[in-house]
């Protein structure tokens, strides 16, 4: 089950993501993504400190993300990683992808 | 095995030698302490001054062996370790009966017969890997550590004569604040040294404030300066009636010995895990063997020190060469009842302030060894019940000492003895009717992944496992059940339920969870997907999750016999 809620801070949407982060729950995340990077947003800032677990699906809406901001030359930025998440994003070579920060102020 | 932070001179280390002798002395006055030992059992059995005088050099003696044995670790005797042996009045109830009944050479029948069985009871130690367990050795750390304590505060409140209480507190704040002092706020050589330094404050200060009773100055001045003990110069037979009280003793020395011995290793292993079970066998072995020879020459029986090894610790050396160094200064000193006298003039509330410095270190260093790991309702029981009876020792003691049969007193040998003991019957019995190897049945498509962690968490309670491991198994467990069921590889029992039967399996070194289910074999990638494919083709997915698995546990390993599979993934401890 995951919870997805956004707030505009500076010039970036900081999306705060809360629970699970599966198979089912990334086609929504990805969906919400899609609308507003079409929205006109350049600037996302992911905040995973209530996100307990990431499935590879998951993993693949981040890259899709990050993809389509390249192209419109925005940014995505991922912070308050927990020790197991950051594994895993070490482990699939994630972590070179995106800039990780340990608190939303430092990815604004 | 990585040295700890805290310590400056590890167990092969050669520390200058200046160091070492000044350290080899800081050892040796804190195990002065137990030098009255002797002589007070002397007295219980009657002996005369010549007998008195064999019993004390004869037991420094065996002490400077044992610790050369215990550190020496040659042919499967010793466990490497700076584990150095003190006497014990634990031993006394059991000494005085065997010499009522059999006469006083059948005493040192029995310590001989001591030293034997604690070598038969360490092999068996070894053999029982499932009932003595990390936790166990955690709370006999612990319990060491509350005992040392205890102690110390005896020593303080004792009312001595001729001191007064601010005498008594004033010792003890001068010696325990200069310590600390030397420990906290100081590196290098002067936290080496920092307990010798605190004991030197207190003798100073005793002799300033005139704590030294002229009678122990007597004492002094009168010590004869050389003396050659002869073995069994006192007698040694063996008598049937002593083997029943000797092997209850070789028990609870041996248990004592298993405590301080998983403290000697947790001290010097900055990653140690689990007790190593072959090194404590032989570290017992040596003990047994010390006290065989022991009783040749007509010595009291000894036990390992838990609080020289806690000094050793939290000073920072637990180089073998101390033992070299402190078994020669213990084998001077053995020949010259002068030397063993002064070594006994120390005021005790010094000494007690020296034991409570001791017995933080220790005590902390079980209590975090028993939070390592994951407890359930029957080991939390058994520790639990296990603790308060070893530090409710005394009153215990008390009690069962007044009621009890004379062959009785002797299963009373120590707190920790009493508590591990117990730890150690109640952990076996509850092991009745414990099915730790349960199965689960999960529906892989309406089961959470709140369901898989609180089956894994009570698995992991059950076995004792760490905490950390079986943590990494619920992320990678649950990992396992989302490929299985979003890519198909399950066959659907009917349409609204998918089955996955899941197992846990532990041996201490592993733990090991099995997922059994009916469809297709997981593929297993040993390497990644690069990002291009990820995003072009969406079976890289799948891919991706089959190299996350691979990736989360230590193993993963998949079998199948025809639709039926299995899921193996293997956390290492």
């Amino acid at each position: 089950m995951l919870t997805i809620s956004s707030a505009r801070q500076d010039e970036s949407l900081v999306v705060a993501l809360s629970g699970r982060i599966d198979a089912s729950s990334a086609k929504t995340l990805e969906q919400e993504c899609l609308e507003w990077i079409a929205g006109g947003e350049t600037q996302l800032v992911f905040d995973f400190s209530d996100v307990n677990y990431i499935s590879s699906a998951a993993l693949r809406v981040f890259l899709v993300v990050a993809k389509r901001l390249d192209a419109v030359k925005g940014s995505v930025r991922l912070c308050a990683l927990n020790a197991t998440l950051r594994d895993v994003f070490d482990i699939s070579g994630f972590s070179k992808l995106f800039v990780i920060t340990a608190t939303v102020q430092e990815a604004l | 095995m990585r040295k700890p932070e805290n310590i400056v001179y590890g167990t092969g280390d050669k520390p200058p030698l200046q160091i070492v002798l000044i350290l080899a002395l800081q050892q040796m006055s804190f195990l002065g302490v137990y030098l009255v030992i002797s002589p007070l059992l002397a007295r219980d059995l009657g002996l005369d001054q010549q007998q008195s005088l064999q019993l004390i050099s004869a037991t420094l003696l065996a002490s400077g062996l044992g610790v050369l044995l215990q550190t020496a670790k040659i042919f499967g005797i010793g466990s490497g370790y700076f584990c150095p042996l003190q006497g014990t009045s634990s031993t006394f109830a059991g000494l005085i009966l065997v010499k009522t009944h059999s006469g006083l050479s059948a005493v040192f029948g029995m310590v001989g017969v001591v030293g034997l069985a604690q070598m038969a009871f360490a092999f068996l130690f070894q053999r029982l890997r499932g009932v003595f367990t990390v936790q166990v050795a955690g709370l006999a750390v612990l319990l060491i550590g509350l005992g040392l304590g205890n102690y110390g505060i005896k020593l303080l409140m004792e009312v001595k004569p001729g001191m007064s209480w601010h005498q008594q507190g004033s010792l003890c704040v001068l010696t325990l604040g200069t310590m600390i002092a030397f420990n906290v706020w100081s590196s290098g050589h002067l936290r080496l040294f920092s307990a010798f330094l605190g004991l030197i404050a207190g003798f100073i200060g005793s002799w300033f404030m005139n704590a030294i009773p002229d009678s122990d100055w007597a004492v002094f001045h009168e010590a004869s300066l050389f003396y050659l003990p002869k073995p069994m110069n006192i007698g040694w037979s063996l008598d049937h009636r002593s083997l029943l009280p000797a092997i209850i003793t070789g028990l609870f020395l041996a248990l004592h010995g298993f405590g301080a011995l998983v403290a000697a290793q947790r001290f010097n292993d900055a990653d140690w895990k689990r007790p190593d079970l072959q090194l404590i066998k032989q570290g017992i072995i040596a003990e047994g063997l010390t006290n065989f020879c022991n009783s040749l020459l007509n010595g009291l029986p000894l036990t390992s020190s838990g609080g020289a090894v806690s000094l050793a610790a939290s000073t920072g050396c637990t180089s073998r060469y101390l033992a070299y160094w402190l078994a020669g200064i213990m084998g001077i000193i053995a020949f010259m009842p002068k030397a063993i006298v002064f070594w006994q003039i120390m005021p005790l509330p010094v000494m007690g302030a020296a034991l409570i410095f001791l017995a933080s270190f220790t005590a902390l260093s079980g209590l975090q060894v028993i939070a390592s790991r994951l407890l359930d309702n029957r080991k939390t029981l058994a520790l639990g019940i296990g603790l308060i009876l070893g530090v409710s020792y005394e009153p215990v003691f008390r009690t069962f000492h007044e009621i009890s049969t004379e062959g009785l007193k002797t299963l009373l040998f120590s707190g920790v003895s009493l508590g591990v003991f117990a730890t150690v019957v109640l952990s076996t019995l509850f092991q009745i009717r414990n099915h730790t190897r349960q199965q689960r049945s999960f529906d892989a498509l309406h089961s959470s992944l709140d369901d898989v962690i609180l089956f894994l968490e009570q698995q992991g309670k059950s076995w004792g496992a760490r905490a950390e491991i079986v943590k990494r198994a619920e992320y990678a467990t649950w990992q396992a059940f989302e490929i299985l069921t979003e890519h198909g590889l399950i066959e659907k029992q009917d349409e609204t339920s998918d089955k996955i039967q899941l197992q846990t399996i532990f041996n201490e070194y592993t733990f090991t969870v099995v997922l059994n289910y009916t469809g297709t074999v997981l593929p297993l990638m040993t390497h990644r997907p690069s990002h291009e494919e990820m995003l072009r083709d969406e079976s890289a997915v799948l891919q991706m999750a089959g190299y996350l698995l691979h990736r989360l546990a230590d193993q993963v390993r998949t079998r199948h016999d025809g639709e039926h599979c299995e899921l193996r993934l293997i956390f290492n401890d």
